[in-house]
């Protein structure tokens, strides 16, 4: 009978579990100077392709070289852009087994979470860390949610940049297109690639088997036709007849995009057009480290420039980490959290990850050169950012969810309509209750 | 305390019994009750919100795609009961090699769905894939195709991996049925003068029926929570044109954090198991 009790006993613990309580906040100061705190954590994100994974790598080391005796387990969620990685952590959360710290875009990506009051308030993280005054200009305001702080960035990449294979380009006499590219400039290259490459060789790919591609292509596209569209679809307000312009123009781009595209993962399709088998990918400069991890160099082996429509705009993708209130033991993730923002570990990760670094005190030569010309857009006051929706910043999981799989239907389909698509997303949008107040166009 | 559960056998069934009432029926009441409560984003709440889920299906026309592919996977059944059965006939010739092919035979369904989802994601790869290749080898470039990456092909690029997994066990169960008729029943029908044929289509195959309704069974259970394959080999794309019911649920509630939805869904799931599969259990049992 005591044991058929103890059993009804934890069998409701369990069921409690996910309702467990939070942590109050603690004394900063002891638990980030107590560099001789030991045992393991968990870190959660998605960094797995060449480079990223290096990066993340040389940013544990710095980690453990300030707290030796914690042993950091890198938990990589493979697919990009978090899709994965998500799902694995809501199912952790909701059963009580938070991780530690986990990958995360700052914006409206963290809403669930803190609806939930699952995130650990680390505003006084950014107090002892001085976070605020040394970030570049732009990165804490979205980072805010009601005057609090509860992420930490670790890196910014943009996202509306073609990198296409140079010696493919040299081999067949193809010029690429000098800055600004315009939209009759871009439909003219890949015209003569379509013309001059053999059979089995295509002008673009987009390696969406995990679709966020896809909808980072149709997102640079939308800013590309006009940021007026761009504006008014993450504030919820776009017509159909906006969507279907966009669309229009993504109809034309996967014409000239390798057909068993979503076969491939991102990397996979960067690959192959190191490979030589496609000529130009879409994406966001995160490409470069595997470039890199492939032993091309910039300049020699691949060459970049600005998706058409886009030169003026810097398209914002940080990549960051939170600390879940929940966890087994949250002073890890704030030491991990506080060692993100760590000079010697933004240099270290910077320099592999080929990311700008979000703070001011990371050193300009420890950039390539294309990293350099993106951390010099970033500075100036005439470059215009806008927020990526894909990567979680400006449009809710909710609608991301919805607007992934119907944009791979999208790009997936051999003749879309895109009267029909256009009705499909703003209804998903409409369905989310989409309804910000962001101000792009200057 | 022998003696006293001795005297009181019926105490040993209470754990059991009370774990099964846990985890699956306060399980079912649970999400039954989730699909209608008021829960929005992660954050858990089990006041009653209303039939919003279920009326968002009717309109949902990814729901109705889900559940059309999810029936679908229901045609694996014929297909392979007749090729277990074959392969079983085969198999029971007592011919050279059975015994290497019968566990040949096994091995897919042995294997982790995980495992051979990644292992038809490279067979089916359109470009550098074995299948595009051996068929281009063999001079048949025209029947090359893009298999899980295109939405006309995805469903039946699932389907025949699915009955390559499926097939060589439904042979063994077959095979274990035939083998379970007596022989000297065998005997009789050969000194009366019967054929092989005969002895298969009057003695033996009347007798598989056991057989028959376990192997329905499984697969059918199969085609209900197909998830693991269907997920690493094509995420439910390309677009939805390969998701089913539990792909949608487990996107709805984990990825949008709709759970009252994802919850509905499931319950759907658990209707259908209730009208497919529950009768040819229950008559399974009858007998």
């Amino acid at each position: 009978m005591v044991s058929w009790c103890l059993i009804v006993v934890l069998l409701i613990g369990v069921a409690a579990l996910p309702g467990q309580g939070m942590a109050a906040q603690m004394d900063l100061a002891s638990i980030l100077e107590d560099t001789a705190a030991s045992g393991r954590f968990d870190v959660y994100h998605w960094w797995t392709a060449g480079g990223e994974k290096e990066a993340i790598d040389f940013a544990i080391a710095e980690f453990q070289k300030r707290y030796p005796d914690l042993k950091v387990v890198s938990n990589a969620i493979p697919g990009g852009a978090g899709g994965a990685m998500v799902m694995k952590v809501k199912v952790l959360a909701l059963t009580g087994n938070s991780p530690e710290t986990f990958q995360a875009h700052p914006g409206l990506e963290l809403q669930p979470y803190l609806d939930a009051g699952m995130l650990y308030d680390l505003t006084g993280l950014w107090e002892y860390a001085n976070i605020e005054e040394r970030l570049l200009s732009g990165i804490a305001e979205l980072c805010q949610v009601d005057g609090h702080y509860y992420i930490v960035p670790i890196g910014v990449h943009k996202t509306n940049m073609i990198y296409y294979n140079k010696r493919l380009f040299d081999q067949y006499g193809i010029t690429a297109p000098s800055e600004p590219v315009t939209w009759d400039e871009f439909w003219s290259l890949c015209e003569e690639l379509k013309q001059k490459l053999p059979a089995g060789k295509y002008p673009l790919d987009l390696g969406d088997r995990k679709g966020w591609p896809a909808t980072h292509v149709f997102e640079t596209l939308m800013i590309g036709t006009d940021p007026q569209i761009y504006e008014d679809f993450i504030n919820g307000k776009a017509t159909e007849e906006q969507v279907k312009e966009v669309l229009d123009r993504f109809k034309r781009f996967m014409s000239y995009v390798a057909p068993d595209h979503s076969a491939r993962l991102w990397y996979e399709g960067a690959g192959r057009v190191v490979a030589g088998d496609y000529a130009m990918m879409l994406q966001g400069s995160w490409i470069q480290a595997f470039f890199t991890s492939q032993g091309w160099t910039y300049g020699e082996d691949f060459g970049a420039f600005a998706a058409p429509g886009t030169s003026e705009y810097f398209g914002f993708c940080i990549d960051a980490f939170v600390v879940p209130q929940g966890s087994r033991n949250v002073p890890n993730g704030l030491r991990w959290a506080y060692m993100v923002s760590d000079p010697q570990t933004q240099i270290a990760f910077s320099r592999a990850k080929e990311s700008v670094s979000p703070y001011i005190d990371t050193p300009e030569e420890i950039y390539d050169e294309l990293t350099r010309r993106f951390r010099d857009e970033l500075i100036d006051s005439q470059t215009m950012v806008y927020p990526s929706f894909t990567h979680g910043t400006s449009l809710p999981w909710e609608a991301i969810t919805d607007l992934h799989s119907r944009i791979s239907d999208f790009a997936t389909s051999s003749n879309p309509d895109t009267e029909r698509y256009a009705r499909l997303i703003t209804q998903a949008l409409r369905e989310a209750g989409v309804r910000g107040e962001w101000d792009i166009v200057k | 305390m022998v003696g006293f559960l001795k005297r009181n056998p019926l105490l040993l069934l209470v754990i059991p019994l009370g774990l099964v009432f846990y985890f699956v029926y306060v399980g079912i009441g649970w999400n039954l009750w989730v699909s209608v409560s008021d829960w929005r984003g992660l954050n858990a709440s089990y006041g009653f919100g209303g039939f919003g889920a279920y009326i968002r299906m009717i309109g949902d026309s990814t729901f109705w795609i889900s559940l059309r592919n999810t029936l679908l996977l229901f045609t694996i059944i014929p297909i392979c009961i007749v090729l277990g059965l074959v392969l079983a006939l085969i198999m029971d010739q007592g011919l050279k090699g059975t015994n290497l092919f019968r566990n040949l035979f096994l091995l897919p369904f042995a294997l982790s769905f995980v495992v051979t989802g990644t292992i038809w994601a490279w067979m089916y790869n359109p470009s550098s894939g074995i299948l595009n290749s051996l068929l281009r080898l063999i001079g048949l470039e025209s029947l090359t195709g893009f298999w899980h990456t295109s939405q006309q092909t995805v469903m039946p690029s699932i389907i025949l991996a699915l009955v390559w997994q499926f097939s060589g066990y439904v042979a063994l169960i077959f095979l274990a049925g035939i083998k379970s008729v007596p022989q000297s029943q065998i005997n009789a029908a050969r000194l009366d003068g019967a054929s092989q044929f005969k002895i298969y289509r009057r003695l033996v195959l009347p007798q598989l029926k056991g057989a028959l309704t376990t192997s329905v069974v499984i697969i059918a259970m199969f085609a209900l929570r197909s998830f693991d394959f269907i997920w690493v080999l094509t995420g439910g794309g390309p677009g939805y044109s390969s998701h089913t019911l539990p792909i949608q649920m487990y996107k709805e509630t984990f990825m949008s954090s709709r759970f009252p939805y994802g919850a509905a869904i499931g319950n759907v799931l658990l209707v259908l198991v209730l009208l497919l599969v529950m009768p040819l259990t229950y008559r399974s049992y009858r007998r």
